[in-house]
């Protein structure tokens, strides 16, 4: 459910895209001077829904960062998994992670066991979007998993940086690094203070 | 029993978002003055709230009509299912008079739907004047009518109706 809502998005906008025809003519001025302001500004007393034109930088709700921005951020976890953050680039409606893991585990890990969390420094969370087709993010021992991991949400433009949790439930906002397993099948790693630059 | 398995890759991408952000050129700005002659016309507020399934919702603009209110807002959906902003027709506006406003919907989405990862703009017009001119204006937004409020605590982070209250609409 949840994933064919989510591939149906791109469609979805688009037609809402289409609906709007004029919704900016209308001459409404010349009307309220004609007296004529029943007929001309009928157009305006509709309720109009629009697909939201990319946002600017100087605009009043630009969220922050519009580039991308590389990392070279990397952790081992006991198992022998390494993950690697290579990339981050924020777009006005989600934001990708681009991210390398290589599992040196001797059996199939996972790295969505139990969820993938992205939080910024000011208290918000944005929802992670499970690949379609590997919603778990197993990876084979010895294999390496390469990809944008997508996360939905506008940037809140006072984050100044953000915080990742891997097999992490929503409740949880660490991680008890000491007390991971060198044999877990579902490694969790965090990184704290993913740079946010604007 | 080899470990060596070689370098397979998995590719994993969670194609999303993107490529939503077409149409549009002549629309460029959602809030128009509705009735000049009243005037009062409010724009770039920018009063923007984040609901905890990721929603964003940010109020641009107040325009007042002898008889009509429009609000122009932004939405963001950030949760990853489809939202609802009108689920229940319960989106309405309340001045300090305790008069209510109700919202005209719109002809083609009338319950505000918002797929995942996408942006909307809206001017949400609302059936009356403002007379005599309150002190303040509240926007609900998926509330209950009977109750005017919203309960800022009891919000869910997978709702899909997400709850709002705005407070401090200008009504100069």
């Amino acid at each position: 459910m949840r994933r064919s809502s989510t591939s149906r998005a791109a469609a979805a906008a688009a037609a809402v895209a289409l609906l709007l025809g004029g919704c900016g003519s209308s001459g409404g001025d010349e009307a309220a001077q004609s007296g004529a302001q029943t007929v001309s500004t009928a157009a305006q007393d509709k309720s109009v829904v629009q697909t939201a034109p990319p946002k600017t930088a100087t605009g009043p709700a630009a969220g922050g960062a519009a580039t991308s921005q590389p990392l070279a951020l990397e952790q081992r976890h006991p198992n022998g998994t390494v993950l690697r953050l290579t990339r981050i680039t924020p777009a006005p409606t989600s934001l990708s992670l681009t991210v390398e893991a290589v599992n040196g585990y001797t059996g199939k890990i996972e790295l969505n066991s139990s969820g993938v969390q992205l939080r910024d420094d000011v208290g918000n969370s944005y929802n992670f979007v499970e690949p379609e087709q590997n919603e778990d993010l197993e990876i084979l021992p010895g294999a390496t998993l390469r990809g944008d991991l997508t996360f939905l949400g506008e940037l809140d433009r006072r984050a100044t940086s953000l915080k990742l949790l891997v097999n992490a439930s929503r409740s949880k906002d660490s991680i008890d690094l000491a007390s991971r397993s060198s044999t877990t099948t579902f490694p969790e790693f965090q990184f704290d203070g993913i740079p946010l630059t604007r | 029993m080899s470990t060596s398995r070689g370098p397979t890759r998995v590719l994993v991408r969670a194609t999303v978002v993107l490529g939503l952000t077409l149409a549009l050129g002549a629309c460029g700005s959602a809030s128009r003055v509705v009735d000049k002659a009243k005037g009062s016309n409010s724009q770039g507020l920018g009063l923007e709230q984040r609901h905890p399934n990721g929603t964003v919702l940010t109020v641009n603009a107040v325009d007042f009509g002898s008889t009509r209110t429009t609000v122009s807002v932004e939405v963001v959906n950030g949760f990853t299912d489809d939202i609802k902003l009108n689920s229940r027709g319960s989106i309405y506006l309340r001045d300090s008079g305790g008069r209510k406003y109700k919202l005209i919907p719109p002809e083609q989405n009338a319950s505000i739907e918002v797929p995942p990862g996408t942006a909307i703009r809206a001017r949400l017009v609302f059936l009356g004047g403002l007379e005599p001119r309150p002190t303040s204006l509240r926007l609900l937004v998926n509330a209950f009518e009977s109750e005017d409020t919203v309960d800022l605590k009891d919000r869910g982070r997978t709702s899909t109706t997400p709850a709002f209250q705005f407070d401090d609409l200008p009504v100069r």
